[in-house]
């Protein structure tokens, strides 16, 4: 994914004006981690309930 | 005015996040709303639907508006008009008054549509799926981030919420008129809105197969979207009350807390991996990849049209993945396959607004109102349907067999045109169209012949 990502961007600057576009790659993988790490959090309390948790 | 596209991006995406903050702003404080005027359950149901009643209209009248007047007017409209009827709102003594008001401010939806648009208007066709998705994916996130901050920064003072984001909707709204540009030059800005004005070109986007497969494929994915975020907590509450209470979690504040922790994974994936789904849609177009059958794979855009068509087909098997997780009474099991349907679900939403603006470049606006808008109603009607099946697991099932399948066949069947599928529908073809048409199917037939 990251050879796509890398190609994607090169590809693309080469086009035009595409200067931006690494720059919202990066925003959306971003968003991906994030996403990832509520999605951990809630497998985890789906386990384990709220244990070792901050809030328990 | 010296401008760029990403600061086009970035005025849109911020007004569009605030939108979505606004709009489910009236959700957040719900507990406190039906606290200070002893809602009874009936009553809070229908506040909480009463924020998607505008939407499907509304939607459809925005993307008008913004063909017509540019998205930069029309947007800033929108945030004033919900700017200061937030502010009225949040000196309301009266229940009554304050529905009406805050139904009012559940406009803000409709400002989906007009950033679409403006972001279209901006950006070329390989770079339209991850900007168009950077636009959605992050302002999405605003209902999310509004439930979970507001009440935490505002407590139950409700009042002084609506307050501050009416007047920072307000700023916002002369930051969009002061430096937002409808389009990148002024002639496909006076085409748009010239094309706008003609109710034929309305009549040409509604009857078209492949924009009704697109308003389906949204259905699918933006529809489910909303519907789940009403529907999950009240589902692992009710689904999956024992496993919840075996965690260790205790009395109805415990297991509301799992509920809504365990439903915002659908919503943080549908919402954050949206970006990455335009981003794949670009891949698609950019590596000319066509894997499906029968979906057409000559055409300029194809390839987006092949990963839409995954995107559709994983959603309905995600649906079913959900049924069988719930009936086997897995919790676990429940929570992984939400993450794929909420992944899935992104696909479908960056994936069909990556292919709006390029099936309907001459009218981004209504084709986004009609795709956008009329979809809305499967917020409603889903739940409806989750509801009526015979066990609280087995509705995600129903509703992929007998509506998720017939919409993807329905999609396979719309997009198997390898001339301009835009030229297909139902009755006639307006005078303009059928020369835009025409234009296209001879660029097709040039690129295919090369």
């Amino acid at each position: 994914m990251s050879d796509d990502i890398v190609s994607n961007t090169q590809s693309a600057a080469a086009e035009g004006d595409y200067r931006w576009y690494k720059y919202g790659v990066a925003t959306l993988i971003a968003e991906m981690v994030i996403a990832v790490c509520v999605c951990g959090y809630s497998l985890y309390m789906a386990f384990a309930g709220l244990g070792g948790f901050p809030g328990k | 005015m010296n401008t760029h596209k990403v600061e086009q991006l970035i005025i849109a995406t911020v007004g569009f996040f605030w939108c979505f903050l606004m709009w489910f702003a009236t959700a957040a404080f719900s507990p406190s709303i039906a606290d200070k005027y002893h809602l009874t359950i009936a009553a809070l149901g229908l506040l909480a639907s009463s924020a998607l009643w505008m939407a499907p209209v509304g939607r459809i009248a925005a993307g008008w508006a913004a063909d017509r007047f540019g998205a930069p007017r029309t947007f800033a409209s929108i945030l004033a008009v919900c700017g200061v009827v937030s502010i009225a709102s949040a000196f309301t003594e009266n229940y009554t008054l304050l529905f009406i008001e805050r139904v009012l401010v559940a406009i803000a939806g409709v400002a989906f549509v007009v950033g679409i648009q403006h972001v279209s208007q901006w950006f070329d066709d390989s770079e339209i799926g991850t900007a168009v998705g950077l636009y959605a994916g992050t302002g999405n996130v605003g209902a999310g981030v509004g439930a979970l901050l507001l009440p935490r920064i505002f407590g139950t003072d409700y009042q002084s919420a609506f307050l501050w984001l009416g007047v920072f909707a307000l700023l916002l709204a002369g930051w969009y008129l002061w430096r937002g540009e409808a389009a990148r030059d002024e002639h496909s800005r006076s085409g748009t809105a010239r094309r706008a004005g003609d109710w034929r070109g309305t009549v040409f986007v509604w009857s078209r197969y492949i924009a009704i497969a697109l308003m389906l494929a949204y259905a699918m994915s933006f529809g489910l979207e909303i519907a789940l975020n009403a529907w999950l907590p009240g589902y692992f509450s009710q689904g999956f009350n024992e496993a919840i209470l075996a965690l260790g979690f205790t009395g109805v504040a415990g297991v509301q807390l799992a509920a809504g922790t365990f439903a915002a994974v659908q919503s943080f994936t549908a919402s954050l991996f949206r970006p990455f789904a335009g981003f794949m849609s670009d891949l698609f177009q950019r590596r000319g990849w066509t894997p499906l059958p029968l979906v057409a794979r000559t055409l300029p855009y194809a390839p987006r049209l092949h990963w839409l068509g995954i995107a559709l087909i994983l959603i309905t098997l995600a649906m079913i993945m959900l049924t069988v997780a719930g009936l086997s009474g897995s919790l676990p099991g429940a929570i992984v396959a939400l993450v794929a349907l909420g992944v899935f679900i992104s696909f479908g939403t960056g994936g069909t607004f990556a292919l709006v603006p390029l099936l309907f470049p001459e009218r981004p606006g209504v084709a986004a109102g009609f795709i956008g808008g009329v979809s809305t109603a499967g917020g409603i009607v889903y739940p409806l349907i989750f509801a009526q099946t015979a066990g609280i697991h087995t509705g995600y099932a129903y509703a992929a067999i007998f509506m998720f399948v017939p919409f993807v066949l329905f999609y396979f069947w719309a997009a198997r045109h390898e001339r301009d599928p835009a030229a297909h529908g139902i009755g006639y073809i307006a005078p303009d169209e059928e020369s835009g048409a025409a234009t296209r199917m001879a660029q097709t037939q040039s690129e295919v012949s090369q």
